[in-house]
């Protein structure tokens, strides 16, 4: 199937985005751009996702994910 | 009297001149008291405030007998949980967000010694009194986005009066647009705002004790327009500590700069830019405030 190599492909950048963004948090906290970008890489993961409520599901845990990244990046004191 | 107070003193704030600098800082105790670590929570009880690192730890600092911090490690998070806020209840009970749907008690030694499974995702949580406040993810709707009640008893929330969320054009900046940060509160009174607005709400819960007002002097110094209000503090019956933030910070690291004090028997306000940069308030009160400063150190502001 012509979707298959498509899905793996999606998921692979969207777990190497994960990957970086994993890195052990050191006293800087992330940039806000990074959030916005994670966030897009993080949609492209939920749309792989099989079933739309499977989709729905990862779409909201990519934005709290994302409101997390952006409120340690302008919060985090 | 206390609202009546604080309703003289927000408008002492917006519509004062601001006058020249006649606040005074002093460095307190030693260097380095506490890590660069960037802190994800704080909450005061009595005269002891804790702090929750991204390390994860918990700080304890306290002024007595001398200043001085205690550092534990978080021990008991799951995989994959890195907390957020810090709530502090009577007898020293810690609260955080170990995720965005799970409350976490912490023992003072750093243990977590109790989950509370929420009934849907928490973005920030806060306290007052004996009960706890909780953000919710913002909705189209123009509504409360903190409610509260009490850890054990989800069914019982209420709504906080204010902030409001704002609307916006897309999910991504809706939920941007309406982080709440709240600051530290007296008398059942607590201050909040929009991360990125100068708009400060300093309510008792109750809708006629509630005061809304934008916080001009904010701006009058170089501030970082994304996060323009940095903390918070109130004291005694009317005193408001306001630390505007600061722009350029080194190491590209968000800090304080500016802080201004209110006093209700005048229409000026007093200030003085911070330095060395400070973190967050730690204390404040009538006529002093302490802050966390960018070296670890803590310092005094007080009137001369």
């Amino acid at each position: 199937m012509a979707r298959k190599p498509i899905t793996r492909k999606l998921v692979l950048v969207a777990t190497v985005a994960f990957a970086l963004s994993a890195r052990p948090v050191r006293a800087q906290p992330p940039v806000q751009d990074q959030c916005m970008t994670q966030l897009m890489a993080c949609y492209y993961w939920a749309a792989a996702q099989a079933g739309f409520w499977s989709m729905w599901a990862a779409g909201i845990d990519c934005e709290l994910a994302m409101v997390d990244c952006v409120r340690r990046a302008i919060v985090g004191r | 009297m206390r609202h009546a107070g604080f309703s003289l003193l927000a408008a002492a704030i917006c519509h004062g001149s601001v006058q020249a600098q006649t606040l005074r800082t002093r460095p307190l105790g030693p260097e380095r008291l506490i890590s660069n670590q960037v802190i994800t929570g704080r909450a005061v009880c009595g005269g002891t405030t804790w702090l929750l690192t991204d390390a994860p730890e918990l700080t304890v600092v306290s002024a007595q007998p001398a200043y001085s911090s205690v550092s534990v490690s978080l021990r008991g998070l799951q995989k994959d949980e890195k907390p957020w806020g810090l709530a502090c209840l009577p007898n020293n009970e810690l609260w955080t967000l170990a995720s965005h749907d799970v409350l976490a008690r912490l023992e003072p030694d750093g243990r977590v010694a109790e989950r509370v499974r929420l009934d849907g995702p928490r973005l920030g949580i806060f306290s007052t009194g004996q009960r706890l406040l909780l953000q919710h993810p913002p909705t189209a709707k123009t509504q409360p986005l903190l409610s509260i009640g009490l850890p054990r008893k989800l069914s019982g929330f209420a709504p906080w009066p204010s902030p409001l969320s704002q609307p916006t054009s897309s999910r991504a900046a809706l939920l941007k647009a309406n982080l709440v940060n709240c600051g530290i509160g007296a008398d059942g009174y607590v201050p909040c705002w929009l991360v990125a607005e100068t708009r400060l709400a300093i309510s008792d819960g109750s809708t006629s004790h509630t005061t809304i007002h934008d916080l001009d002097f904010v701006r009058a110094g170089p501030v970082n327009d994304e996060v323009p209000i940095w903390d918070v503090a109130l004291a005694g019956a009317s005193r408001v500590w306001v630390l505007a933030s600061a722009r350029g910070a080194p190491d590209g690291r968000r800090l304080g700069g500016r802080l201004t004090k209110s006093d209700r028997h005048r229409a000026a306000s007093r200030f003085v830019d911070v330095s060395p940069p400070p973190r967050l308030i730690l204390w404040a009160g009538e006529d002093r405030c302490v802050l966390l400063s960018s070296t670890g150190q803590l310092l005094e502001v007080s009137d001369r």
